[in-house]
């Protein structure tokens, strides 16, 4: 097993949404889950309620929506794509979870 | 997709969004109906030893001061034993950890800490020289400080709908306790001025938390930023507060106070309420924060006035008077004019540049 990331979930979250651009909530999910070997309904809960906190607080925009049973554990169950936009960029590297950019 | 599925998911991701929003306004009620339960430990504490021989008649307000100074820290750290209990429970501690070491992140609850403590103990001063009901109202003019301060710092979109809800509400609270506030204005005497300031302090200190709260949110976790915010204030009390006033208070006055308060099992028990009725609608603010804005989450917090009355009615068989329930009747209005305001202001609390909607997905259109 590789070794739990040093940054917190939220600043990780943002750093895979700066990273690797549009993302939809459940590959957040995935990948934030085995960085820090979690598992279970819980984590893919919380990970997806920190995306709507980052959503409501204007950091991350929603681009896409869709339902995919296979996705959300077998449940009918909105599925959100997002993207880090220029707010969020901006918090980012003001908290130093960013390099400042041009 | 086909037009019945693409209908499908707009239907699912309305019902989404709204229950993200009724989530943000059931934290806040929660934080209220807790914040309004804490003051029945908190009032109860002042009538165990050694508390009560503090502050009987003979008492001076030197010994009240002692004695509330004593119930503030004792307070503060059962909060945070209640918090790191939580955050063990929902598998927290870890990234409690991680985000201290974030100092870019976790620097910001040193002074969401210090505006905390200081409402806190700027409505104890209150009570002390002008009197509780004059207390009650000044903390709940907060939301209005916090509000204007989210919105001017960070572009919290507080409609002219919003701000009409904050006051209703506001208003409602300060109504409640109108028929005490004005005998307490004619008998506060010479020592007023000082619980003025105090009230002052309670209401920009918790307005300022809130902001600088809604601040550090942004890049953290709700449950780990409100343990961390403890963790400050518990530090910044043991490492200056309590020499200063180990010092002021002669020395071994305030370790005879704790070791007493320490040993009486009431006591304990009420701590540990405190602990938990305070600890918990603390969570329930901070998470109240990112869903709905900290105008809106700080309105609907307010209703702790009224809330309080209705615990401590419940625990003193006392009804309630007129000024109550006309008074309560209003703030639960203003409560209706922030939750039935259109969801699509609710959905994103911040007036952020460019924010787009699902409909116009064009990368083109990026800032």
């Amino acid at each position: 097993m590789s070794t739990t990331p040093t940054m917190h979930i939220k600043g990780y979250m943002l750093q895979l949404l700066a990273g690797q651009g549009a993302m939809w909530d459940y590959e957040v999910a995935e990948q934030v889950m085995s960085a820090y070997g979690l598992s279970g309904d819980y984590w893919y809960g919380t990970v997806r309620l920190t995306l709507t906190d980052l959503y409501s607080g204007g950091l991350i925009w929603e681009i896409d929506a869709t339902i995919d049973p296979e996705k959300s554990l077998g449940v009918e169950k909105i599925l959100f794509r997002y993207e880090l936009n220029e707010f969020g960029r901006a918090r980012m590297t003001q908290s130093g979870l960013m390099e400042a950019h041009a | 997709m086909t037009d019945t599925a693409t209908a499908r998911v707009g239907l699912l991701r309305v019902e989404h969004r709204n229950r993200q929003v009724r989530w943000g306004f059931i934290w806040a009620l929660t934080c209220a109906v807790l914040w309004g339960a804490w003051y029945v430990p908190g009032f109860a504490i002042y009538v165990e030893e050694p508390f009560l021989s503090l502050t009987d008649t003979l008492g001076t307000d030197d010994n009240y001061l002692l004695a509330a100074f004593v119930i503030t820290v004792l307070n503060a750290i059962a909060v945070l034993i209640a918090l790191f209990v939580w955050n063990a429970v929902l598998g927290k501690t870890g990234d409690y950890v991680r985000t201290m070491k974030q100092a870019k992140i976790s620097r910001w609850y040193i002074p969401a800490g210090i505006a905390g403590m200081l409402a806190i103990f700027g409505s104890i001063i209150a009570i002390a020289y002008v009197g509780p009901q004059f207390s009650a109202v000044a903390a709940l003019l907060y939301p209005i400080v916090g509000a204007g301060a989210a919105k001017v710092w960070y572009s919290e979109r507080i409609t002219p709908r919003a701000a009409i809800g904050i006051i209703v509400i506001v208003v409602g609270g300060v109504v409640i306790f109108t028929p005490g506030l004005v005998a307490e204005f004619t008998g506060a005497g010479t020592g007023g001025l000082l619980g003025y300031v105090g009230g002052a302090m309670a209401i920009v200190g918790w307005g300022l938390e809130g902001a600088i709260a809604g601040r550090a949110l942004d890049v953290s976790d709700p449950d780990v930023g409100i343990t961390l915010r403890f963790t400050a204030e518990v530090a910044i009390w043991i490492v200056i507060a309590i020499p200063i006033a180990w010092a002021l208070a002669g020395g071994d006055a305030l370790w005879s106070t704790v070791g007493a308060a320490l040993t009486n099992p009431a006591v304990l028990l009420l701590l540990a309420l405190l602990g938990l009725t305070f600890g918990y609608c603390y969570v329930a603010w901070y998470k109240s924060f990112p869903l709905i804005g900290v105008g809106r989450g700080q309105a609907i917090a307010a209703l702790y006035g009224p809330f309080a009355l209705v615990w401590l009615s419940i625990f003193t068989l006392t009804a309630p008077s007129l000024e109550f329930i006309v008074g309560g009747l209003i703030a639960v209005v203003g409560s209706f004019v922030l939750f039935t305001e259109q969801r699509d202001v609710l959905e994103v609390i911040r007036s952020v540049p460019s924010s787009r909607s699902q409909a116009d997905v064009k990368p083109t259109s990026r800032v």
